[in-house]
């Protein structure tokens, strides 16, 4: 009986949770990028007006560090809140517009890549860190045979750094590899 | 001038220069022919290895990369219908159909023909209006340099394929994003976050790489395309006479119409591509064979966006603005080897101007060389998959950011302002203002300040000198002009409330 009773509620909260989040989803997907990117630049306009009075924006005889900052950010925030506003309007949407498949996927992946890339480039060295780098790159658009891939890695990095810090004298973090 | 023209030629057929020349209109048909990277990624991936070259040698290379890609772009329209750059865009409509008919060789012929004819006429009136110009804008103060840099950014922004208020919210960011690091006027340090590296300010080319080289990456890993180039055979590359016949006037006249239009901030070969196309249309005696292979439809714009590309130059040389991304580059090649183009650039730096101008005559017999007889060659560079490509590009941009000042920073801020370039593209913000009026912020702030301690802090300044109040007008009228068809609205709205 309480156990059943439990479950109810929880279901009930569940229901409840769902329908809210699909609301949530739902005003979302109403409004268009305008009104978030609207806000976005509206506070970033906020942010930098503010700095721009610690800066001292002077007055139009003496103009100073912050005059300049003021002035856009204002003209900025002015802009971003007119967005901000349109977008609240209702819009008539196209209705059976097909959306175009993104693939969010490999974009997230290929930043993580190079974010790791650039943490770890230091540590291991240009030769290493190319490599591996390449090593996945390669097989972001298509998966296939791992061997030439690898090859083509390897050869690649050692190319690029003949290139590089060789022809073109580019210093490149040895790491790893201090006799390269 | 002649003798000019003669110094510019000793510069530019040193071995040094010719052989960077052959370099950057080499690169620029290949970035050309690859859709998925433009001539302002390739650039930027280059701005790091131009550290290692002389400036006249940095400014021939990117030049060449410049008009060189106008040629090359005119390719993939013609055998894939997709633009290898987008001011081929309308080279597809006719050029494809051209390449169904199994006329893929007239067509090709045509449009590198076109475009040298063009890319030549380009030159001699660039050599003509740049040098009276810069004369003229040496009695220029810091009102008019401010009004003009103004009106060329409001221009710019005016005529973004995308919406006009978007662009102006990006060119403020620009602005802001120039302003970083120390003030030039009372060695104030703004927005550095206690890093001490960010004194210098934001560099421009982590900048250029995020947002032309890395973006465009994110762009084209999102999509499925796989590019399939036509099967033709290519042959009869040189037009017959009765194709010369047609095209010899609408390639004069589309030269001469894309020149102007590329002196026009934000012009640049895009809107050149499209009007030659248009303009042909309507003086045909037969539109109706317009978008069915017609070769006019080919020989008119890709002329048009040769010639533009020339224009281009005038306001970087003379006045020391850039009116387009792509210059916007060539802008910072030369900042980042000292050299300030501007009205003095003439004067100061002779070698730059005279070596530029003959290497572009040498280029463009180069690009005419590497067109026509090495065509097979880009359709074999068509075939690279992308997977091969942007692995490529990524490494160059990572290695060319890190390079400059071995520097972390530059890394980090490079992947930001990829992220940044992909987020504004999805959002439908332009990308182009952002850093022209990152390039021409700091300019603009002095140029602001210093007229208004000449003034005393009055404003007038800026309307009681005949060019800034020119400038200021046509700004001004501009931005009416966008505002205005919102405030009809408006006004009608009210108006049939109250009718009611």
């Amino acid at each position: 009986m309480l156990l059943s009773e439990v479950q109810r509620f929880f279901h009930s909260g569940i229901k409840k949770r769902n329908m809210a989040l699909r609301n949530v989803k739902g005003w979302i997907a109403e409004k268009d990028a305008n009104l978030w990117t609207g806000l976005f630049l509206m506070i970033l306009s906020g942010a930098v007006i503010s700095e721009a009075f610690e800066l001292e924006v002077g007055t139009p005889s003496n103009p100073g560090s912050g005059f300049m900052i003021f002035g856009a950010s204002g003209v900025l925030g002015l802009l971003a809140l007119r967005q901000f506003i349109k977008s609240l309007q209702p819009v008539n949407r196209a209705s059976g517009e097909a959306a175009e498949r993104i693939h969010w996927g490999r974009i997230v992946a290929v930043i993580a890549v190079n974010i790791l890339y650039i943490l770890l480039l230091q540590t291991l060295g240009y030769l290493i860190c190319t490599f591996l780098f390449l090593c996945f790159l390669f097989q972001v658009l298509e998966r296939g045979r791992w061997i030439p891939r690898v090859i083509g890695s390897a050869l690649t990095s050692f190319l690029t750094y003949l290139l590089f810090a060789r022809m073109l004298q580019l210093n490149l973090p040895k790491g790893l590899i201090p006799f390269f | 001038m002649g003798a000019e023209i003669l110094y510019g030629f000793k510069i530019a057929t040193t071995p040094e220069n010719l052989l960077l020349c052959f370099l950057g209109v080499f690169l620029g048909t290949l970035v050309g022919v690859l859709p998925g990277i433009g001539p302002a990624g390739a650039m930027a991936l280059l701005l790091p290895v131009s550290l290692k070259i002389t400036p006249v040698g940095t400014f021939i290379m990117l030049a060449g990369i410049y008009y060189g890609s106008m040629y090359g772009g005119s390719t993939t329209s013609i055998l894939v219908s997709i633009p290898g750059e987008p001011a081929s865009v309308m080279t597809c409509i006719d050029g494809y159909q051209m390449a169904l008919q199994g006329r893929a060789g007239p067509a090709l012929g045509i449009s590198a023909i076109g475009s040298f004819i063009a890319g030549t006429i380009s030159v001699v009136a660039l050599m003509i209006v740049a040098l009276p110009l810069a004369k003229g804008a040496l009695k220029f103060g810091p009102p008019e340099f401010f009004c003009l840099v103004l009106m060329g950014l409001t221009l710019v922004t005016y005529l973004s394929r995308k919406s006009a208020e978007k662009a102006f919210m990006s060119a403020l960011i620009g602005m802001l994003l120039s302003w970083v690091g120390l003030d030039l006027i009372n060695g104030q340090s703004r927005f550095t976050f206690g890093i001490m590296e960010l004194n210098d300010g934001v560099g421009v080319i982590p900048l250029v790489m995020g947002l032309f080289g890395i973006s465009e990456v994110f762009m084209e890993l999102e999509k499925d395309e796989r590019i399939e180039v036509i099967k033709t055979k290519i042959k009869n590359l040189l037009p017959s006479r009765e194709d010369w016949r047609r095209c010899t006037w609408p390639i004069l006249r589309s030269s001469v119409l894309g020149f102007l239009l590329g002196i026009l901030p934000g012009g640049g070969g895009i809107i050149a591509n499209f009007m030659a196309y248009i303009m042909e249309k309507r003086l045909s005696k037969h539109p109706e064979l317009f978008g069915k292979g017609e070769i006019v439809g080919v020989a008119a714009p890709e002329s048009a966006n040769n010639a533009a590309a020339g224009g281009a130059f005038i306001p970087l040389l003379s006045l020391g603005i850039p009116m387009n991304a792509t210059v916007a580059l060539l802008f910072a090649a030369l900042l980042i080897h000292g050299v300030r183009p501007g009205p003095l650039l003439i004067q100061e730096h002779a070698d730059i101007f005279w070596g530029i101008i003959a290497s572009m005559y040498i280029g463009n017999i180069l690009l005419l060389v590497l067109n026509l007889p090495l065509i097979g060659l880009w359709v074999k560079v068509l075939k690279i998959p992308y997977r091969i490509i942007f692995p490529m590009i990524l490494l160059f941009c990572v290695v060319g950011a890190y390079a400059i000042n071995l520097s972390m920073l530059d890394l980090k801020l490079m992947l930001g302002f990829g992220v940044l370039g992909y987020l504004m593209r999805k959002f439908d913000f332009d990308t182009a203002p952002l850093v022209l009026a990152f390039l021409l912020g700091p300019m603009m702030e002095v140029a602001m300040r210093q007229s208004l301690i000449i003034s005393q802090g009055s404003f007038t300044i800026f309307v009681t000198r005949p060019i800034s109040a020119a400038c200021l007008g046509i700004a001004a009228l501009l931005l009416l002009s966008n505002v205005l068809p919102f405030l009809k609205r408006k006004w009608r709205k009210l108006g049939g409330v109250e009718m009611r």
